[in-house]
């Protein structure tokens, strides 16, 4: 047996990829062992069957360069080290899972309804604040403009009435702008910093503005997104009627405006 | 049923694949974050159709980040969280300044004030902040016109902290109005806030006036430095 050890020794030692050397000595102990046995159930001596099972083993040498070759390094340490890379990412990934709470992904500040807004006649806020708003006219604005990277369209547009308790009609303006681009990893573009221009006059601004009323403020009330669009929810409460136009720029940087006449829509 | 064996040039294959597939969810997971600051800003400025803007510098807190940059005389500053694979923007907000200077306070009595964007050219900054406590029916409690020292942030940025005018002796009911001021236990209103820009003969190049100091507590602030 230790004529063994010393031959496995020496056939390991050509390996040189040394994370192999304990699995590839006992493969070969195996085969030797089984060698041996085979020969001593046909009743080979001890001695005679060690011998001859060591002989059977081939030279050393040759056998650890036949094993250095199927053995290579590079691919060795490329496979240990995408094992535990691979081990290690996973184990990341479930982290973040569990942080992130994949299931409650969302890039809203707050989540418009779901679903086909021009049927439902997409509002704001709660059903039931919904139910006291008649909807005086509503439109898909033709056509889109670019913006940047983006392709922007606004595919509903819409203006709701409601009267408070003595009577006085109140105004409110629904709007949704959808931006495409082929950036899937983008956000899409915010749309907080926008101003509303009516025929009347008044200039809306975003929530967020400083010096800028309740009473002239727009809402951004939410985004939806897919990799290649993003929806935006837009409400504002109109101070007067709708007037004959409604004009919606963007303040900062490349300038662009989305113009609707409110004469072409159908009510 | 056992799984077919593979060489090891088909594990190596397979550990890769699920090295790409981990890394997809992950970056979708988080919304695919950012490289650099710089990647975020580029990102940031093309949600507002913005172009050719410039980080400043950042500010870190507890585990969130605060972007500054500039673009012309607007000022952005961008929240964001570092992931494994990036910076992960939260929130940005944009200023628009005429004079390209933003201040912005973490409390309401603007004890403490960060000023940023367009000051590279001054070598001292001062800021000057008037507070009152007045309660209806009653006399006024503190009118108190504090002047501050700009600490040097950095080239794009100063740091004002007001002092205390009364001794911690004093019971009067200015001290002692000044004291809960300064605690944040009680809101004083700001007045003729002004902060000035001085160079190096310590002329003034600039000043700037304002009603009152922005207060915006998500923003991280960079370390100021000990004088």
């Amino acid at each position: 047996m230790e004529d063994f050890q010393k031959w496995c020794d020496m056939a390991v030692e050509q390996v040189r990829f040394k994370p192999d050397r304990a699995a590839i000595r006992k493969e070969l102990s195996d085969h030797y062992m089984d060698h041996y046995q085979d020969l001593r159930r046909l009743e080979f001596p001890q001695e005679l069957a060690m011998s001859r099972a060591l002989k059977a083993m081939g030279d050393a040498e040759e056998v650890g360069r036949g094993l250095n070759r199927a053995h290579k390094p590079w691919l060795g340490w490329l496979w240990l080290v995408s094992r535990y890379l691979a081990a290690v990412i996973l184990m990341i990934t479930v982290i973040v899972a569990y942080q992130d709470g994949w299931w409650n992904i969302t890039h809203d500040v707050h989540r418009a309804p779901e679903g086909d807004y021009e049927a439902d006649g997409y509002f704001y806020a709660t059903e039931e604040e919904q139910d006291d708003y008649e909807r005086l006219l509503w439109k898909k604005i033709p056509g889109s403009i670019e913006a940047g990277s983006y392709t922007l369209e606004v595919p509903y547009m819409a203006v709701w009435q409601n009267k408070m308790t003595d009577g006085t009609p109140i105004y409110w303006l629904s709007m949704v702008i959808t931006a495409s681009d082929d950036r899937f990893w983008d956000d899409g573009p915010r749309m907080r910093y926008l101003e509303m221009e009516t025929s009347n006059g008044t200039l809306y601004k975003g929530e967020f503005e400083t010096g800028n009323s309740e009473q002239t403020r727009y809402y951004h009330c939410g985004t939806s997104q897919n990799p290649f669009q993003s929806t935006s929810y837009i409400g504002l409460c109109l101070t007067d009627e709708q007037g004959e136009w409604i004009e919606l720029r963007n303040r900062y940087g490349e300038p662009w405006n989305i113009r609707v006449e409110w004469g072409e829509i159908e009510k | 049923m056992s799984l077919p064996k593979l060489t090891r040039k088909q594990k190596v294959a397979a550990h890769l694949a699920v090295i790409v597939l981990c890394l997809g969810v992950m970056a979708w997971m988080l919304e695919f974050p950012a490289w650099s600051a710089e990647r975020m800003l580029d990102r940031v400025e093309r949600e507002y159709f913005l172009e050719g803007s410039e980080l400043l510098f950042t500010g870190s807190g507890d585990g969130s980040h605060t972007a500054y940059a500039r673009n012309g005389d607007l000022l952005l500053t961008i929240m964001y969280t570092k992931t494994p694979l990036g910076l992960k923007e939260n929130w940005s907000m944009i200023y628009e300044e005429p004079d390209g200077i933003y201040c912005t306070s973490r409390n309401f009595e603007a004890t403490e004030v960060l000023a940023f964007g367009s000051m590279q050219d001054a070598v001292r900054a001062e800021l000057e902040v008037t507070l009152d406590v007045t309660l209806k029916y009653q006399p006024t409690w503190l009118h108190e016109t504090y002047t501050a020292e700009g600490v040097r942030v950095n080239p794009d940025c100063f740091y004002f902290a007001l002092t205390p005018h009364y001794e911690v002796e004093d019971d009067s009911q200015a001290a002692k109005t000044e004291r809960e001021v300064f605690a944040g236990e009680r809101v004083a209103d700001q007045s003729d806030v002004q902060l000035r820009l001085y160079d190096e003969s310590g002329n003034l190049i600039h000043a700037k006036q304002l009603d009152y100091v922005e207060t915006d507590s998500l923003l991280e602030w960079p370390n100021i430095p000990h004088e």
